[in-house]
């Protein structure tokens, strides 16, 4: 990236930041609501199904960590972790019942 | 794509490695020196060093462990009794006593010497490697939480930083042992590339694991879809042992301590113990708590009994027959904590930890290199460039500069001081803070060279503090075969060493500058080699 | 002491490995290998290792594969430092890590 490097806009910072903050906060909560929810799904006792999911999470997180930056498009991204987000929370509160 | 894939990740790599490698460089440094965390204790505390290895039985020990708290505090809502190890000579017994409303209880420590069974005299007020350990995840003088907070965010981008450093480094095998020192930041390129595939297991073994050792934290999510009351819930299912115990108003004279134990021993006659908790010993709810001891086996948490302490009967146990998760999860935690390590692993661990280190200074040091070789003559240096050159050296010499301080407090600081053990704490920053002067002052070569020298010296200093202030030296301790208080000698004649070796390097470097600019024929000969 | 005999094992393994790059068989035989030569190096460095890890595992699954990464490790930093100041220790090397082995492995079955 040294071309865009050289051109400092305000433009390519912004959009750096809008990056980190997608895989920064996007990735937590992407993480959090997803091992909530497979938490949910391992058919185990509570302390066990709970143990997996946290030792699962933080290679859930990395992995999003990365795709952030490895994916070209912004719109994509931010799209598609709020949608995934938003879908994870409704299956999760399905399964409990909630709704 | 391909090709913008792994731009991104080089990218990515830059500056996720970037942003906190100061941060990650003292979690690195104080974790790798907390391997060595009872060590260092014992070192810091030199009435210790006189005990000699314990050749009293387990069984034995609890006994008079117990029969000492019983005349020492028969009031205590707690008793607790550390069994020596390898690595702590002595028997600690710590007793807790209930102050007036609303007050936290006090623990009052004391340590008796194994064979004899007596207090040890002449102890010193101090943290030991408690607090490079403390360190390493609560960082000091701030806020507990929000350290751990930026302590998780540093090791995540560690771990993002090792994921994108292997996918751009294509060619892991095929320069593996290559290391080419004359050739600047190329060489810097290798120690970089060396000290990340050397023990490239270990630094995404250790980034991980210590994210999962403050999980909860981060993710407290799972426990709260499956409790009704959260992590509360989830930690009184899966620690039973710290539940809570309200104190009775009966009095007991002397608790079933011998029904308990037999019990105890004629069922598990091959388990060691690791520590003893007596839970209200003078009235009617008195408990006997157990721990065992792992071994070598990868477990963190202790196998547990819990006696009543009226009747001598086993009430529960705990993690006898751990299931899958609850290895994996705290495998996991042990590995990091590299508690079950011998010496030769422990040694290994150390070894990895330091290369994790040179990885991280390396890569600031290169960021800085590249940097500077592409500004022309006329440019000056930006903001941006100077701050981190200045933050390189004041933390990859400061912090060992820092650490010696740390030790030289120890030993020099007056015994009967009034808050001794933060003045050894204070002590580490204020040289560490002394270093960041002095290199915002001298930014260039220089402040590298003469910190390596001062290193140098300070290290090489220290075991002779260590053999003026206390009744020991190297010749001694090998001698007796006080191997633990022997290596830190050594370790201290290497460190010397090592700085030595880079203040000469350096010393060296600038001198080839000058030739360069000389122009002389050799000096580019000696280039081109 | 097995895992003494297991840290030469992988030394070795890694002795091997990095006869197969050609700069680093150079700088220690001073002659350039032929293909024979790498592969049969390359061949012997894995055997080896897989050796060293059945050894180190045979002391413990959990406790030998921490072994194990940590011998690694060390494999590498000495034969890197080696490599790059004394390249020509390598060539005693040769010579020395077979003789302790056996050393290690005889004293093991006497005491």
């Amino acid at each position: 990236m040294s071309q865009a490097d050289n051109a400092l806009t305000l433009r390519y910072r912004l959009s750096v930041l809008s990056r980190f903050c997608a895989a920064i906060f996007g990735g937590y909560f992407f993480t959090a609501y997803s091992v909530a929810l497979l938490s949910l799904l391992i058919p185990t006792t509570k302390v066990d199904a709970v143990l997996y999911s946290v030792c699962a999470s933080i290679l859930i997180y990395s992995c999003i960590f990365i795709a952030v930056f490895g994916v070209r498009s912004q719109r994509w991204i931010w799209s598609s972790l709020v949608l995934s987000i938003l879908g994870l929370d409704l299956l999760t509160r399905y399964i409990q019942g909630g709704i | 794509m391909k090709e913008s894939f792994f731009r991104s990740m080089t990218w990515l790599h830059t500056w996720v490695g970037l942003l906190l490698c100061w941060l990650l460089f003292l979690i690195f440094f104080a974790g790798t020196i907390s391997f060595f965390r009872h060590e260092i204790s014992l070192w810091n505390q030199p009435a210790v060093h006189s005990i000699d290895h314990n050749k009293q039985q387990q069984q034995t020990l609890i006994e008079s462990g117990l029969k000492y708290l019983d005349r020492a505090a028969p009031e205590a809502n707690r008793w607790w009794i550390g069994l020596p190890s390898n690595r702590q000579p002595e028997l600690q017994v710590s007793h807790r006593h209930t102050q007036g409303e609303g007050k936290r209880d006090k623990w009052i420590d004391e340590r008796l010497d194994p064979n004899t069974l007596s207090p040890v005299e002449g102890l010193i007020e101090t943290k030991g490697g408690n607090f490079f350990y403390r360190l390493h995840f609560d960082l000091h003088y701030m806020d507990r939480k929000l350290a751990r907070w930026l302590v998780c965010f540093a090791s995540l981008f560690m771990l993002i930083a090792l994921i994108s450093g292997i996918v751009i480094h294509k060619r892991i095998f095929k320069d593996l042992f290559q290391f080419r020192p004359q050739k600047g930041v190329r060489a810097w390129l290798d120690a970089h590339n060396l000290s990340s595939v050397l023990a490239l297991p270990f630094h995404l073994m250790i980034t991980y694991t210590g994210l999962i050792t403050l999980i909860f934290m981060l993710f407290p999510n799972p426990a709260e879809t499956l409790y009704e009351d959260g992590l509360k819930g989830f930690r009184a299912d899966f620690y039973p042992e710290r539940q809570r115990i309200d104190a009775s108003d009966i009095k007991v004279n002397y608790p079933a301590f011998t029904a308990a134990f037999t019990h105890f021993y004629q069922n598990w006659p091959e388990q060691k113990i690791k520590r003893v908790i007596v839970d209200h010993p003078s009235n009617a709810a008195v408990n006997i708590k157990i721990y065992g001891d792992n071994g070598t086996l990868i477990r963190d948490e202790y196998p547990y009994w819990q006696y009543s302490g009226t009747t001598g009967e086993l009430l529960k146990t705990a993690r006898l027959d751990p299931s899958n998760a609850e290895v994996l999860y705290g495998g996991m935690i042990a590995v990091h904590s590299g508690r079950l390590a011998h010496p030769g692993l422990r040694w290994l661990y150390f070894i990895c930890g330091i290369a994790g280190c040179i990885m991280i200074a390396s890569g600031c040091i290169m960021w800085a290199k590249r940097i500077r070789e592409r500004l022309k003559p006329t440019q000056t240096a930006s903001f941006g460039l100077k701050l981190v050159e200045t933050l390189n050296v004041a933390t990859i010499m400061g912090l060992p500069l820092a650490t010696a301080g740390f030790f030289y407090a120890n030993r020099l600081l007056p015994a009967d001081m009034v808050a001794r053990a933060d003045n050894e704490v204070l002590t580490f920053f204020l040289v560490w803070l002394a270093t960041a002067l002095f290199t915002c002052v001298f930014r260039d070569k220089r402040a590298w060279h003469w910190l390596a020298y001062s290193n140098a010296v300070v290290w090489l200093l220290l075991p002779v503090c260590n053999a003026l202030t206390t009744d020991g030296n190297l010749v001694t301790y090998i001698l007796d075969g006080k191997w633990i208080l022997a290596s830190f000698d050594l370790a201290f004649i290497a460190t010397a060493l090592v700085f030595y070796l880079q203040a000469k390097k350096l010393a060296a470097k600038v001198t080839v500058n000058k030739r360069v600019v000389n122009k002389s024929p050799r000096a580019t000969a000696e280039q081109r080699a | 002491m097995m895992y003494s005999f297991a840290m030469l094992l992988c030394l070795g393994a890694f002795y091997a490995f990095a006869m197969t790059k050609t700069a680093h068989y150079k700088s220690v035989f001073g002659t350039r290998p032929n293909q024979v030569q790498t592969q049969r190096f390359n061949r012997s460095g894995w055997i080896i290792i897989l050796l060293s890890f059945i050894v180190n595992l045979s002391q413990g699954v959990g406790y030998g594969s921490l072994m194990f990464c940590g011998q690694m490790a060390l494999s590498v930093l000495l034969l890197a430092v080696c490599l790059t100041y004394q390249p020509n220790w390598m060539r005693s090397l040769l010579y020395l890590l077979p003789l302790s082995g056996l050393i290690v492995v005889v004293s093991g079955l006497v005491f």
